[in-house]
């Protein structure tokens, strides 16, 4: 990484001589205020300073005019101005600065004091780009040295991300939503990603759920041709998750079996029909039977545990029984329709 | 075949048939000496699967010529032998599975025919029934207008009596085929589906019609012919559209023409499925009721596929009750339900194809 040319000056600095509305190198994307983490932060912050002073003065770039911009600091200076102070100290890069030095050094001062969140980094790698060639090789060796860890995938990905709404970033940036499942949920209007923010935010399923509800309605707005939020309206969507009968492991089971009926139906019935019989054969806990696997092989495999001699001849008992009931050969059958 | 790219192995710059499609495609070939280049070319652009149907590269096949068809233990395998002379594809259908099945996908075609012709006369040498297809890797005729391939290997197949030609195609390149002394040692085969799925799914391939009507020409010029409906597709209304092309199938051509028609429900490796949402972004086919296969290939459900099967078995049941008729890639379940037997029952597979080609054939 080249050094900045000009040599930065460390100056007491007029509040009131700085421009925080100019967000050219604003790199950090917080959690709005209004959120808890967000406010706790801030508050974090705002007591610190009170108590102990500025720890690390932002960097300012000098202006026309004696004015000033933020390169480095925008929380900070925020915080200041809300304390009611009227001067700070600060690291002054001077007016012919190099905005793609000092585009680094903004990065460079926000990732070597905490980790960006996914976010900012997308936000780092879209403030660079009119500063750097579009090859690999040169991102990598530029991005290392400002504490940016990227590769050429995850740079494609997180300019892509960069163009996410609003909510959906917050959400991102907060770690509620991975890169990934953020992609997806990008590429979707606004009804249907609203739908999927609402479920994961009240339910929380794992990443894997997740990624299976967005594929699964997906594909079920593909063969209906439908959008997806028509999708989770007509399953009742809604309803499931306002619930007050159910638990959060509840809910996001019975909407991923919502999915799945309306997904896969043959299947869904086909084992409906199953444990259905498997209910009827009335076995007792010692004994399971394992089907095929999705039904596509022809091997079943019955488990049975047993302590001591009585439990064993029970145990035969009831597979003697199996051989003459109805719904067991059905079932080796693979027979479709139940009676 | 639009091609934009030539490349020519330089191990194979003087052998006769490069000479022949140099001249054919009037080009200018890059001499190259091993597939590196070729390969580098396609992964630096954005759509491999696109730009390797334009780039062509003229090589040596330094494996075997012969190979076995890779079936699986799992499902019952006609045991066909393949005849590598090529891969990849002009046409463009979405659920092929040689755009994942090479890395990169690219049009190779090998040129050593010398070897070629010697694999096969010391295989015919050996005077075992077989049948040997080109439809394996590549579609068998999309070649011919840059080399009479389809054309040499009739005649070859001709001058003997134990084994038959498989000719398999989406296309119908056929007119220079037709007069051909090929004593009934070549099989002329077409692949059908509904003409809902031949036009959404099939890009540039020849319509149903134009298909049908090429394997009667075949027929009045003597050619055993066989079908294949694979892949079945299940959608709604499939199963009176499948319906349709059987009816067609039989208006137009009789069943004691037929050789064998082959029924395999649409299945895939699951890398496909991205593949396919990328180049093919309003097909469905991938959302069909699929579950993993016990050779790791998604098929559908298979309840489903056998009450699909069943259908379309009775449909050409009702039009050609002794057609020989198989699956590609079943097992004993399904061939039992759909059919009422199992291979073995017959001697297996492949002798029940084996006597379908030489009772059509003559073969020995």
């Amino acid at each position: 990484m080249k050094s900045v040319s000009d040599t930065p000056v460390f100056e007491t600095i007029d509040l009131g001589r700085i421009d925080s509305e100019n967000l050219f190198f604003k790199i950090s994307f917080e959690s709005s205020p209004s959120t808890d983490s967000g406010a706790m932060a801030v508050d974090a912050l705002k007591a610190s300073i009170a108590r102990i002073g500025l720890v690390s003065p932002p960097i300012l770039k000098l202006q026309p005019e004696n004015r000033y911009i933020v390169v480095s600091g925008f929380r900070r200076i925020s915080v200041c101005r809300a304390l009611g102070l009227q001067k700070i100290p600060a690291r002054v890069m001077g007016l012919g600065s190099d905005d793609g030095q000092l585009m680094k050094l903004a990065i460079a001062d926000n990732a070597f004091n905490r980790s960006l969140n996914i976010i900012e980094q997308a936000t780092a790698i879209f403030k660079l780009s009119p500063f750097l060639p579009d090859d690999d090789r040169t991102w990598h060796s530029e991005c290392d040295p400002i504490g940016l860890t990227v590769n050429p995938g995850l740079i494609r990905k997180l300019k892509k991300i960069r163009a996410a709404s609003s909510d959906l970033k917050e959400k991102i940036a907060a770690g509620k939503i991975s890169l990934t499942v953020g992609l997806e949920l990008a590429g979707m209007d606004d009804g249907s990603r609203v739908q999927f923010l609402t479920i994961f935010d009240a339910l929380s399923p794992t990443l894997n759920h997740q990624k299976e509800m967005i594929r699964m309605a997906g594909e079920i707005a593909c063969l209906e041709d439908k959008p997806i939020s028509k999708i989770f309206n007509s399953l009742e969507i809604d309803n499931i998750i306002k619930d007050p009968d159910m638990d959060r492991n509840m809910k996001i089971s019975r909407v991923r079996r919502k999915l799945k009926d309306r997904r896969y139906p043959e299947i869904s019935g086909f084992e409906k029909t199953y444990h259905a019989r498997v209910k009827r054969l009335t076995l007792p806990e010692s004994i399971a039977l394992h089907p095929p696997t999705d039904f596509e092989g022809n091997d079943f495999m019955i488990q049975f545990t047993f302590r001591g001699l009585p439990q064993f001849k029970e145990i035969c008992d009831n597979l003697l029984r199996l051989r003459d009931h109805p719904d067991f050969a059905a079932i080796l059958e693979k027979s479709r329709e139940d009676n | 075949m639009k091609i934009t790219d030539l490349y020519i192995d330089q191990d194979v710059l003087d052998l006769p048939a490069t000479r022949v499609i140099c001249d054919r495609l009037k080009m200018p070939g890059q001499v190259v000496d091993s597939a590196d280049p070729v390969y580098e070319k396609l992964s630096r652009t954005a759509a491999p699967v696109d730009q390797g149907k334009k780039i062509l590269f003229l090589t040596r096949n330094k494996g075997a010529f012969l190979r076995p068809c890779p079936g699986t233990d799992y499902y019952t395998c006609c045991n066909y032998t393949i005849l590598h002379f090529g891969t990849f594809c002009t046409m463009d259908c979405s659920y092929c599975i040689l755009q994942s099945y090479f890395h990169p996908p690219v049009l190779q075609f090998f040129v050593n025919h010398n070897d070629m012709d010697a694999s096969l006369d010391e295989f015919f040498q050996q005077k075992k029934r077989a049948r040997i297809g080109t439809g394996e890797f590549t579609d068998s005729l999309i070649w011919e207008d840059i080399y009479p391939f389809t054309s040499h290997l009739i005649k070859k197949f001709a001058a003997q009596n134990h084994a038959i030609l498989e000719v398999k195609s989406k296309t119908v390149a056929i007119d220079h085929l037709l007069t051909l002394p090929h004593n009934q040692k070549t099989i002329m085969a077409w692949s059908l589906n509904t003409s809902d799925i031949v036009r959404t799914e099939e890009r540039r391939t020849a319509s149903l019609d134009a298909r049908l009507a090429a394997a009667a020409k075949c027929r009045d010029h003597g050619y055993p012919l066989a079908f294949h409906f694979d892949p079945l597709i299940i959608y709604p209304g499939a199963e009176a559209a499948y319906r349709l092309i059987i009816e067609k199938l039989f208006a137009t051509i009789r069943p004691e023409n037929i050789v064998w028609i082959s029924l395999g429900t649409f299945r895939f490796m699951p890398d496909l499925k991205a593949i396919i949402e990328q180049r093919f972004d309003r097909s469905k086919i991938i959302y069909g009721e699929f579950v993993r296969g016990l050779d790791g290939k998604m098929r559908y459900f298979k309840p489903l596929r056998i009450r699909f099967y069943q259908q379309i078995v009775s449909f050409i049941r009702e039009f050609a009750p002794h057609v020989t008729l198989y699956f590609c890639m079943e097992d004993d379940e399904v061939w039992e339900k759909s059919f009422g037997f199992a291979p073995h029952q017959y001697g297996g597979l492949p002798m029940m194809l084996d006597q379908s080609a030489a009772r059509h054939c003559g073969l020995l």
